[in-house]
């Protein structure tokens, strides 16, 4: 596979390597659908559908530019369309993520203390988790996946220095969330995504 | 504070090693005398370490039904397979699988053809169409349980995922009918549930929706559309759909089981 989800240019004999190296993002699909939808179904059922629309749209794809990207953009917009046509409200968090990440214990004041933090799996996942979903969305891409900030735009259609905001706010609610939990009422909200400093 | 605004775009990007020289130099410049953007950057700089030292324990793997179903998809939509899965089959004695793959490619033919020929008009012939597109679609990626999950309980987990109670016929030996199934059907509006069932042999899907589209009536409807044979009826707020390929005799008497059992 090429570094960064890049395929080489040419035609035709490619397909097998576009299968093959789209197929290869499948649990990097399915941990972000995962993280957008919050239930493994909706997560199967959105995965499933990308792949559907990506072999489909095979010839719409630029050889030589990112699958992988390409292939968030898929997925993301489904998750729109998706959630668009879905009766129910969005989950942005559910109250039993809001019970527990209320109970998170740290109350380390140092970086080396947190990252050190027997409980820091657990702890980052349900702070992120708690995380509105823009800001989610924006710090899972970089920090998880590690999108740059042009990708991350145009996987979620916003200019870049939104993409930025979202992921300083959204990385600043976590650290909040995990050095002093239940002090940060806010972070089950939608922060403005403006100003952070002043 | 106006300098802390000024910096406060190049933060994150600093942070990550993003920032261009001269503007990396400006924010350790204001760094130096900001305490409170010093802070800031600390904290965006231990979650981004926070991230690496879980980036393994973030990472899921995808289901191996799910890998398959993906590995599936190019398969089923490669033009190449596309005439041979449209040639006539035999009409006894298929098996179950060798049904299966009318391709991708294939079902937007017959979804076009459903607009195209019936229009984007509601009603139980448009209705039909869209639904036999679909269910020539999913069973594609029909799953193939070695042991036939259990109605109720695929009801219950339908109910917590989606928000709305659904009433899922058993598999009835009496007539051959076996349950396999219960999806959300992507190519409707996204909110109506595809059970599927294999029926002496052959698939067949039972579609609930939770709303009531338009000029669709209480009693069952007979609608033969793209090849496949939809029987269509509504009660209360919900509508159902029976979809069988063609004809088949004593299709009329499990559309009733599935009526009693599912309303």
């Amino acid at each position: 596979m090429s570094p960064r989800g890049v395929l080489s240019t040419g035609t035709g004999s490619d397909d097998r390597a576009f299968t093959n190296e789209a197929l290869s993002y499948l649990d990097a699909l399915y941990g972000t659908a995962l993280r957008l939808t919050r239930r493994p179904q909706d997560a199967e059922d959105l995965v499933q559908d990308t792949y559907l629309k990506a072999f489909r749209a095979e010839d719409q794809f630029e050889r030589g530019t990112n699958l992988k990207a390409w292939l968030f953009t898929i997925l993301h917009n489904t998750f729109r369309n998706m959630r668009r046509h879905d009766g129910r409200s969005p989950i942005d968090v559910n109250s039993e993520t809001v019970e527990q990440a209320a109970d998170l214990t740290g109350d380390d004041r140092t970086p080396e203390q947190l990252l050190t933090r027997a409980t820091l799996d657990r702890d980052l996942q349900l702070a992120l988790d708690a995380l509105p979903e823009a800001f989610r969305q924006a710090v899972w891409l970089r920090d998880v996946e590690e999108f740059s900030y042009a990708e991350i735009a145009k996987i979620v259609d916003v200019p870049i220095g939104t993409v930025m905001s979202r992921i300083s706010r959204g990385r600043r609610l976590l650290h909040d969330r995990l050095v002093a939990p239940g002090v940060n009422p806010g972070v089950n909200k939608e922060p403005s995504e403006k100003a952070r400093v002043g | 504070m106006s300098e802390c605004r000024d910096v406060e775009p190049l933060l994150t990007p600093f942070v990550d090693d993003e920032a261009a020289p001269a503007e990396r130099a400006t924010v350790d410049a204001h760094l130096r005398s900001c305490p409170r953007c010093r802070e800031y950057v600390t904290s965006e700089r231990t979650v981004r370490q926070a991230f690496v030292v879980c980036r393994a324990s973030l990472h899921v793997n995808a289901s191996a039904d799910l890998r398959r179903r993906c590995e599936a998809q190019p398969a089923a939509t490669s033009a190449s397979t596309v005439f041979t899965r449209l040639l006539p089959r035999p009409s006894s004695g298929q098996a179950w699988r060798s049904w299966v793959p009318l391709s991708m490619a294939a079902t937007l033919v017959l979804a076009v053809a459903g607009v195209f020929v019936y229009g984007l008009s509601s009603g139980p012939q448009a209705l039909a169409a869209q639904l036999a597109a679909d269910h020539v679609k999913c069973f594609d990626f029909a799953p193939t349980p070695t042991i036939l999950p259990e109605a109720k309980v695929l009801g219950r987990e339908w109910a917590a995922a989606r928000g709305w109670a659904l009433k899922v016929p058993e598999t009835a030996p009496v007539e051959g009918l076996e349950l396999l199934a219960v999806r959300r059907c992507i190519s409707a509006d996204g909110t109506t549930a595809h059970l599927m069932y294999r029926w002496r042999g052959q698939p067949l899907s039972v579609y609930v929706m939770k709303s009531h589209p338009p000029r669709i009536g209480t009693s069952p409807t007979i609608v033969d559309r793209l090849g496949q044979e939809a029987i269509i009826w509504s009660k209360g707020e919900r509508t159902y759909a029976v979809v069988t390929r063609g004809r088949p005799d004593g299709i009329e008497r499990v559309a009733q089981y599935v009526r009693a059992a599912a309303e």
